[in-house]
This record gives structure tokens, sequence and C-alpha cells, in this order.
């Protein structure tokens, strides 16, 4: 299975009206788009959920082809559709292609983010695959001359149970036409589900969904004829880049022009501070935006030098009481026991290996962008709106960029393209460069979380204050890509989101209050939001209860859970670990080392599944490094839909969680992210991941959950948990720099 | 004009001589698996071969590369077949790629052509690596979806395969 040549590839749904087709809802034409290519007002036509022929086409050779407007940003979701597909439908995988975030050819599924694709878009996609079966059920029942339910299936073959012989597939009963029906729907964007006639497949009777089938990207990304959004390449496409400010908040002053002609550069594009510059060839964009003379204004007020201080002292966007129970500061008030702590957690940057990249072709009457975007019909209403355009003149045509972790929810590149290719009336493909990536993506939002917790006489928990220092993790979600701020005009978006909105133990008087900043710098969540950042600070708190109480640190969260499957997860891990119960956690290690396990977990699931972790972690006191030797994961996702796409979500977000956790930090200087680069910016190398990684399943009888985030929050918990065991020092901030380390061995 | 070797065949280039022959294989030879990562050799993902050994085409520039064979993620099958002195089979894979595929490696994959690039350094230089040295030679690339562990993984099994294939 391949996906279609990227082009502008319509529908006959979409574009009936332009005679290209003949009637057949299968049918799919990819033409070529010449750059002069005059279409009369183009509108893009509205997928209706409500249509069949939206989700799902069949054709008549047999093939099938799925619509979502979800996307894969390389989790593997996209095999785990065609699982869906192939599994109600009875068709082979290698018969299913999906086409995913499509504006004008997929029904519009909102956002993917928040590890919910599993969750939230099997149901449909197997709710069209099934309608579609019991549609073409009842045509081979008449066809036949036999009542349904003596159909059997296999492989797209429609034949007679008692007489196999009779028989008759799929496209010869599909016929090159469309179905032609409405279903129900219930929910919108990204919850939207099918109600249909159809029952679904008892999943019990699974033989597709529940197997590691292999992904169906990776033959082509291997063999390398795989076309990420970087290699997209338009008739008469030129190049641009962008030119970005040198300060958050610096004003465009005046652009001086080039101190030497720079052959193959077309144009120089101004709107407000927004600067890009157009090129024949990618390489002559590369040097103009090196050469280009700005004058940027200095920017006033304090720097961001101490950016967690300058978290705590910002004007408040709001001070969020995010769950409240009990009374929390009078029960800290008789406890027996009370334990403070604060817990520095660093901004972060997403980091994409490829930087942010698009391809945009204006006309006069109209805007198709190629896209690596997580929100597909967000990134058409932003770029709509930034250029003034009617929604429905705008199609975004999602293609796979770099693993993006939240960060293409809003495509930046995406408005640059559009406002380039508007200005040269060509064209235009842009990518940023690596220190535009570093610099100006926007960030995930660091936090300073001070939580008090009081212990009654028998060591149980009986109070928990918590409170979170942090800025909203969705200011740049929408209506804030870059070019539009830097153009002027953008109305930014208030949603916020990133605090810990309910506990994770079981406590009689609890608070959770979050103070949000107003935007430091412009943030979008990393994978799990502020999860990561939450769970750092739960899980070091809950260690250091135990230790007050005296209790080996599992069996004390033990004692604190009440949900039976975050139990079964804990004691699961607790067994791969082979964990020794006891208040030190202490382990053997090489000479001139220490070494120590820790654990952590998470467990306020609803729709992410429930994980723990353990570390064992080496440390050398005197030069302050750490190696984290042994990792062990437990996960209940429900019914796992790919056990091996499972595995490799938590094998990926445990090392980008030790990465996180050991290495990462974006820092400032004045108003200007100065890590912009791999070498300021390092991340977790092969000479420091884990010798062993294992990964304990429990696959449970329940609806299936998000799995991409939740492992990835674990390790830096875990890793500082392990450190205390092995030093008794407890490190209350990330990341873990051996320089840092040093400094914190060395003065207890 | 410049002429360079890639993948076996000759080519006229363009751009000039000081261009980064990352630009060059993308935009004029419409090789794509050397990608854009950084524009300044700490990454990887624009490793390709020169002469067996990997370097980073983004920073190398193309007039520098005259006489010598230059070869991408794309030409590895064929490196593959000359070097067993037999003819490449069409749709043939690389023992390296084939190792990706069986050990389902990559997740978004943008890393992974260079991931393989160095793969394929490393065991023309060393068919039978250590762990350690696997990790030490793979260190300078970066993979920011975490599939660590099964590179490393996919670098042995292929090493393994090729020790076998390569006496054969």
């Amino acid at each position: 299975m391949t996906r279609e040549p990227v082009g502008e590839t319509t529908n006959a749904l979409a574009i009936s009206r332009r005679g290209l087709l003949k009637a057949g809802g299968a049918l799919v034409v990819s033409f070529a788009m010449p750059s002069s290519d005059a279409v009369p007002t183009r509108a893009f036509g509205e997928v209706s959920p409500r249509r069949l022929d939206s989700w799902i086409a069949i054709h008549e050779n047999g093939t099938v082809t799925a619509f979502t407007g979800r996307i894969d940003m390389g989790t593997g979701v996209e095999t785990v559709y065609a699982q869906a597909v192939a599994e109600e439908l009875e068709v082979p995988i290698g018969a299913i292609r999906i086409v995913m975030g499509d504006t004008a050819r997929t029904p519009e599924q909102g956002r993917s983010t928040a590890s919910h694709s599993v969750l939230f878009n099997l149901p449909p996609m197997r709710q069209a695959a099934a309608e579609a079966r019991l549609i073409l059920f009842e045509r081979a029942a008449a066809r036949l001359a036999v009542p349904v339910d003596q159909l059997t299936v296999t492989d797209g073959i429609v034949s007679v149970r008692a007489d196999p012989a009779r028989s008759i597939n799929y496209g010869a009963l599909i016929g090159g036409k469309r179905f032609d029906v409405t279903v129900d729907t219930t929910g919108s964007s990204v919850t939207t589900q099918l109600k249909g006639r159809a029952k679904l497949k008892d999943p019990t009777q699974f033989k597709v969904l529940g197997t590691s089938t292999p992904r169906v990207d990776i033959p082509a990304k291997v063999a390398g004829s795989f076309t990420y959004v970087h290699d997209v390449k338009l008739d008469g496409m030129l190049h641009g880049v962008v030119v970005l400010p040198l300060a958050i908040g610096a004003k465009l002053k005046s652009v001086d022009g080039f101190p030497r002609p720079i052959p193959g550069v077309v144009k120089v594009v101004v709107k407000g501070d927004f600067v890009g510059i157009v090129a024949r060839t990618e390489q002559a964009a590369v040097q103009a935006r090196k050469e280009l003379k700005l004058t940027w204004s200095t920017v006033e007020g304090p720097g961001f030098d101490d950016i967690l201080e300058v978290l705590r002292q910002a004007p408040r966007a709001s001070d969020k009481v995010e769950f409240e129970q009990g009374d929390a500061k009078s029960a800290l008030a008789t406890a027996a026991t009370v334990v403070e702590n604060t817990y520095h957690i660093p901004f972060n940057s997403h980091g994409m290996m490829g930087p942010s990249c698009a391809v945009a072709h204006w006309r006069p009457d109209s805007l198709t962008i190629w896209s690596g975007t997580q929100w597909p019909d967000g990134t058409r209403r932003d770029v709509a709106a930034m250029m003034g355009m009617a929604v429905e003149n705008v199609r975004v045509i999602w293609v796979e960029a770099a693993g993006s972790y939240g960060r293409l929810v809003a495509d930046d590149a995406a408005a640059d393209a559009a406002l380039l290719s508007k200005a040269v009336g060509r064209p235009v493909r842009v990518q940023w460069q690596r220190g535009d990536e570093h610099a100006w993506s926007p960030v995930s939002a660091g936090a300073v979380i001070s939580a008090r917790a009081g212990l009654d006489a028998h060591g149980k928990l009986i109070a928990w204050d918590y409170e979170d220092w942090t800025s909203s993790h969705a200011t740049a979600e929408q209506g804030n890509l870059l070019a539009w701020r830097l153009a002027g005009g953008h109305p930014g978006n208030l949603r916020l989101t990133g605090g810990a909105a309910k506990p994770s133990y079981a406590c009689p008087n609890v608070k959770l209050l979050t103070h949000y900043s107003q935007e430091i710098a412009r943030a979008v969540y990393m994978r799990s939001v502020g999860g990561l950042q939450n769970v750092f600070a739960i899980e070091s708190m809950m260690d250091e209860l135990a230790c007050k109480a005296g209790a080996d640190p599992i069996a004390w969260r033990m004692s604190h859970l009440a949900d039976e499957r975050m139990k079964a997860v804990l004691a699961a891990v607790a067994a791969k670990a082979h964990w020794q119960e006891g208040t030190s956690q202490k382990l053997d290690a090489p000479t001139g080392w220490v070494a120590g396990r820790g654990v952590a977990l998470m467990g306020t699931a609803d729709i992410w599944a429930y994980v723990a972790g353990i570390a064992d972690v080496e440390v050398n006191t005197s030069t302050g490094e750490i190696y984290v030797r042994r990792v062990y994961v437990g996960i209940d996702a429900g019914r796992v839909a790919n056990p091996d796409g499972l595995r490799n979500q938590v094998e990926g977000g445990t090392i980008m969680g030790i990465s996180r956790a050991l290495k990462e930090e974006v820092t400032f200087a004045g108003r200007s992210i100065t890590t912009t680069d791999w070498a300021s910016y390092p991340v977790l190398r092969f000479s420091e991941v884990p010798e062993v990684l294992e990964i304990v399943v429990l696959d449970t009888p329940n609806t299936p959950i998000g799995v991409g985030e939740p492992p990835h929050v674990l390790p830096p918990a875990a890793i500082v948990n392990a450190i205390f065991a092995a030093t008794g020092v407890r490190v209350r901030s990330l990341p873990l720099r051996p320089d840092k380390l040093k400094k914190i061995f060395g003065s207890t | 004009m410049t002429t360079i070797t890639v993948n076996g065949k000759p080519h006229d280039v363009k751009a000039s001589d000081d261009t980064p022959l990352l630009y060059v294989l993308r935009n004029e030879l419409g090789l794509h698996n050397p990608k854009f990562g950084c524009g300044l050799a700490q990454c990887g993902v624009c490793s390709v071969l020169v002469d067996r050994q990997e370097i980073r085409s983004c920073v190398m520039p193309v007039g520098s590369l005259v006489g010598m064979s230059i070869t991408t993620l794309e030409g590895l099958p064929l490196l593959w077949a000359q070097e067993r002195g037999k003819p490449a089979k069409p749709g043939e894979l690389h023992p390296i790629q084939k190792a990706w595929i069986d050990g389902q490696v990559p997740q978004c994959g943008y890393c992974q052509s260079g991931m393989m690039i160095q793969a394929a350094s490393l065991l023309h230089q060393n068919p039978a690596p250590t762990k350690q040295e696997i990790r030490a030679v793979m260190d300078g690339h970066i993979c920011r979806c975490g599939t660590h562990m099964r590179i490393l993984a996919a670098v042995e099994n292929a090493a393994a395969v090729m020790r076998e294939d390569g006496k054969a």
C-alpha cells in the first residue's frame, strides 16, 4: 500500500460540477496543476460527515479508499485505521488506502492531538466500513437470491455459506458507483461519531484489530519512495524563507537590502513585521536570508533570562481552581507530618527533525496549501482569516511532516507560504531554517509547582494543596500563526490548558490551583500538555511522602490508589522489574558510581492509558553524570489495536521523556531564545539511551485509550526518585544536567 | 559545469560549486531521501555516502565531490549488489533496509534515511561491530521520535545478514 501521489487530487463529491468525472463515487482523479491554470470561481466543496461516501469508497477493482480528517504524524495510526476498515469490511490490508486530512476530500475531524486518534476515530472508521459491508451484503443477497444471513465474505468476495461457488465480489457489487446513502452523526470535529444500521463486530471476533499488523507507511519510508511535505514540488514553484525577529516583541524598523546582489532572488516581501524572501532556488533563498540587512527595534522591559521567575511574576490570565474537595488548608494545619516542596520544570522545544515546511499555491480566487498540520481544518480557517479569504476558497492538503508532538497543531509555514505565494503569484515552498524552528516554534511552557501535603499519625495522606505557575500551553493553537501575529490582526487564543485537572491519588482534602500567566512566549502543548511537568512534581512528592511514612515507594502508592486498573499496572511493572520491597531502593553500581531505582505513575486516565514506570539509574556524584540503564514501563490502554505499534509509542515516548529529563531546556537572553540549534538544545543520543527498555502491556477488555503521550510523562519523576534512592539527595528541578547535579551533590 | 556521480550515474549540476550537495540532490536530481534538518551538520538527516563514507550533504559543497561516488538511500540496493558482484534486482532492498522493515523501526521516519546511510558506512568498515561500537558511530544522528532501541537492534540484525549473504 502506498499513499497516492501528491497533487490536487480530488474526488467526485468535491468537484463533480467541474465535469471531470463520470458518476462514480469511488473515482479518483489526479491532475497536474499548471500554475497558469485559470479555474473559474473556485470554492472547495464541503465534505459532509453525514454521507457514507465521505468516509469510504469501494472501487470497481475491489480496492478501498477510506477518508478521515485526522492525520498520522508518524505514530502509526494510519495503519490502525486500515486495520479498522479491513476488520469490518473483510478486505486485505493491502487493498486499503487511507486518505487523511484533505479539507476538500475528507470529513472535518479537528485536531489530531491528545493521543485520542484511536479512542475517537476507530469507531467511525469501523462504522463506515461496517455500513459499506451491510449495503454490499444486501445487494449480494438480492443478486444471489439468498437471505443476508446466509452470506459470508472473505477478502472482499461475498459468497453463499452453503454453496461457496455462488459468489460475487465487492467491486462488482458497487459497480463503479457511490453509495449515496446518509448516516447519522453525533458529536462534531474531533468527537464525530457515525450512527448507522450496521452492527459493529464483537471485539472477541477480531482478526485484524489486535494484531501487530505491520505499519503501512514503513516500506515506502525505508525504500525511499515516501513523500513528505518537504518533498512536495509543483510546476513553477519558487522557494521561500522567512526572516524572523531577533527578539519576542521586536518591531521591524527597516529593511536595508542586500550588501551585494544575490542571484536568483525574486522578491523580498514585507507585511508589518513579517519578512519573507522568495527566490528561484532553495540555496538562493537561504543565502539571501543570511545576507539581508534589517533593523529591529530593541524590546523594552525585563529580560526572560530567569524565565521561571518571569513566569511566577508575570501578570495572570487566570488563577484557576482546577479541582477542590474537602479543605486542604485546614487538614494541613492538623496533619502530623507536612511536606512542602517546589519544583522547577523548564520550557522545552518540540524540536521537529524537519523544520516547518509548507507549499502554497495562491490564485486570485483560491488558495491551496500542502501542509504537515495536525489540524487541517484549523489551519484552513486560520490562513483564510489571515488572508482575508472565504474559508471555502481555501483548501489544505495534509502531507506528512517530521514528527511534531503537538507543534504542528498550528502550521506556521502554511501562513508564510500563503503570504509569499500571493506576493509573487506563483506556488511557493517555505522551509524554516533550524534556528527559526528552535527560536520561533511555539514553546512547551515550563512550570513552577509548589505542593504541600499532609500525613496523619498513621502515615495516611490527608491533605494535598497544589499550586502551579505556568502559562497556557495553547496560545498558538489557533488565531496565532506566527506570520499572522507579525503581520498584525491575529485574534490570539485564550484557551487555558496545562494545569493538573484532577488528583491521581485518594485523599480527602485536595486543592489544585493553576496560576496561568499571560503569554510570555507563544506556546503549544508538547506530548502530554502539562502532563510531564505535573507528574514530575506529583510523583516526586509522593516519593518524599512515602519516605516520611517509612514505607516502600510502591506499597505506599498502592495504599493510596483507588483505581483497580492503575493498581494492576503498577503491580505488573513492579513484577517485571523484580522490585524488591523496602524503604531503600539502592542498587549495586559500577566502581565510582552509585545506583538506585525509582518509580512513577500516572493514573488520572479517562482518555489516556494507565501507566507506571521504573527506572534504574546510575549516578556519579563527583561528576554529576547519570545513566539511565534500565527502564520498565507498564501500560493498560484497554483493548490494544496494534500491539507492536503500542510498544513503539511506549519506547519512543519513554526515550523522549528521558531526553527531557536529562537534557532539554529552552533558555533566553533578554527576550530572545538562545537555544537555536542542536548544540545549544541537546537531546538524548544513542550513547545515552538505556540498555534495557522493557514493556509490560495489560491488554484489557476496555475501550481503547491513548498511548502516544502517557508513557512520555514518567521518566523525569522516576529518574529523580532513583537518584534519591542512590544518593539520598532530592533533585527538584529539570533538566538533570551534570553541571547542575554536581553542584547539588557537592553541597549536600 | 560540474558533473557528479550519484547512485552510479553521472549528473551535470546547474548550481554553483559552493552549493551544498543536499540542495542539488533534492532539487536538481529529485533525490528526496537526504532531508534538510539543520544545515549545520548537527543532526544527520541529510547524510549520504561519499566513497562509502558517511558525510553531511547539507554542508558539503557540490564542487568538492567531482570524481567521487555519492550514494543516497535510493542507491543502497545497487551498492549492495555491486559489493557482492551481482546485478541489482529491481525492487530488492539492501539488508539494512530489510532489517529496518523487519524491525518496524521508523515512526515519522524523517531521520531514518540518514540512519540507514550511517549504518551502511559503519558496516562497510566494520562488518561485526559491538553494541558499544554501534552506539558510538550512531551517536552523531538525532531521532526525535525515540526509535533508538529499534535502530540499534536493526543494525545488529543487518550486520548478521550481511556477513552471511556476503559469503554467498
